[in-house]
């Protein structure tokens, strides 16, 4: 399988357990930087939860990297998932953008009140029918966000159709 | 605090959550780009993310399970999440809020043209932030200072021809002004779509 990201090996500048990192060639700003699980999937929602924590922590340590060494005050943290979002590689990834000027923005739709409420209602069963929360244990005054075990109902029963 | 995210987080003014747990709610955004647009909120007031991993890999598992289902309940070609730190992001709010909004193939929505970036570039960029090349200090203020002069020149060409934006003024969840889409679809509509779909479309 040819991908553009796992075959940039040379290229990545930094690496965590489950993700790496290399500067974008075509992207929203330049200097913008790819941070993308090791692990090939073509969406992030593929991911289980210890892979979006370890790569949204390089994420994080890319954009604390850019306020330090790039003329910016600001970044996006961007998943673009599925060509309709302009996601143009197939590797699921966070894209680090450094921000000189918000470039992203949108008009509000006109959505009444009681639009807002269906959907809610609508939405909250899903959620409550998507699986276990994210578990959070405590330790002593931290509290540690930690693994789920497999993937939620969802992915599986689309795992499970012809 | 005046913080309009720590209001819904304590119930002070009214919002539309459907999701809660002990760090984050997920509620609709009121100015959404699409119908469906869903905000992450942590419950604790922190205006960047980040020094609190721990925070943001639980916000961003939250949002990749709403965007996994906006997927499917809105037949989505995909969704956008977005994470803005810094006023200049566009961030309002000195309250981390991660946006997930669905995305139709030609919406229109947060488009921005994409630059190619040459090797030679990339290769002062990653000498600035990465940490397994061998580059000197030298070398290191010499490409910063390179940086600065292109996004002086960068920021110059644009500013001409920047109009002040005065949603900038406005809170994400406040009254503004909206538009009239007549698109908007029924919340009730809840046909399925394959997240491999999505992603079988790079296969």
């Amino acid at each position: 399988m040819t991908c553009e990201i796992c075959d940039s090996k040379k290229e990545f500048i930094m690496e965590s357990d489950h993700a790496n990192a290399i500067i974008a060639s075509s992207a929203v700003v330049e200097g913008s930087v790819v941070v993308a699980p090791k692990k090939h999937v073509a969406i992030m929602e593929l991911s289980d939860d210890k892979i979006i924590a370890d790569t949204v922590s390089l994420a994080l340590d890319t954009a604390g990297k850019m306020f330090d060494k790039y003329p910016v005050q600001g970044t996006y943290l961007l998943v673009n998932s599925g060509l309709g979002a302009g996601q143009t590689v197939a590797h699921g990834h966070i894209e680090v953008v450094p921000v000189h000027k918000d470039i992203l923005s949108w008009e509000p739709l006109a959505v009444s009140s009681e639009q807002l409420d269906d959907l809610m209602i609508t939405l909250k069963g899903y959620m409550e029918r998507s699986g276990p929360k994210p578990e959070i244990k405590k330790q002593g005054d931290t509290e540690v966000v930690l693994e789920k075990q497999g993937d939620n109902y969802l992915v599986k029963s689309l795992r499970r159709r012809p | 605090m005046d913080c309009i995210f720590c209001k819904i987080v304590k119930g002070e003014i009214p919002s539309k959550t459907y999701y809660e747990d002990d760090l984050c709610l997920v509620t609709l955004d009121i100015q959404p780009g699409t119908v469906g647009h869903s905000l992450v909120i942590p419950k604790k007031h922190v205006h960047i993310l980040n020094n609190d991993k721990e925070l943001a890999a639980h916000l961003f598992q939250v949002a990749s399970k709403v965007s996994k289902i906006l997927l499917k309940v809105f037949r989505s070609d995909g969704t956008t999440t977005l994470l803005r730190s810094g006023a200049v992001a566009g961030q309002r709010i000195p309250h981390v809020s991660v946006h997930i909004i669905p995305r139709k193939t030609g919406d229109g929505l947060l488009q921005h043209e994409s630059v190619h970036v040459d090797t030679d570039t990339r290769q002062k960029y990653a000498s600035l932030i990465a940490d397994n090349l061998n580059t000197t200090e030298q070398d290191v203020e010499h490409d910063e200072k390179e940086l600065e002069s292109i996004v002086e020149e960068k920021t110059n060409s644009n500013s001409n021809s920047t109009e002040i934006d005065e949603k900038e003024t406005k809170v994400e969840a406040g009254e503004s002004s909206v538009k009239d889409d007549s698109s908007v679809e029924k919340s009730g509509d809840t046909g399925e779509v394959d997240l491999d779909e999505i992603a079988g479309l790079f296969k």
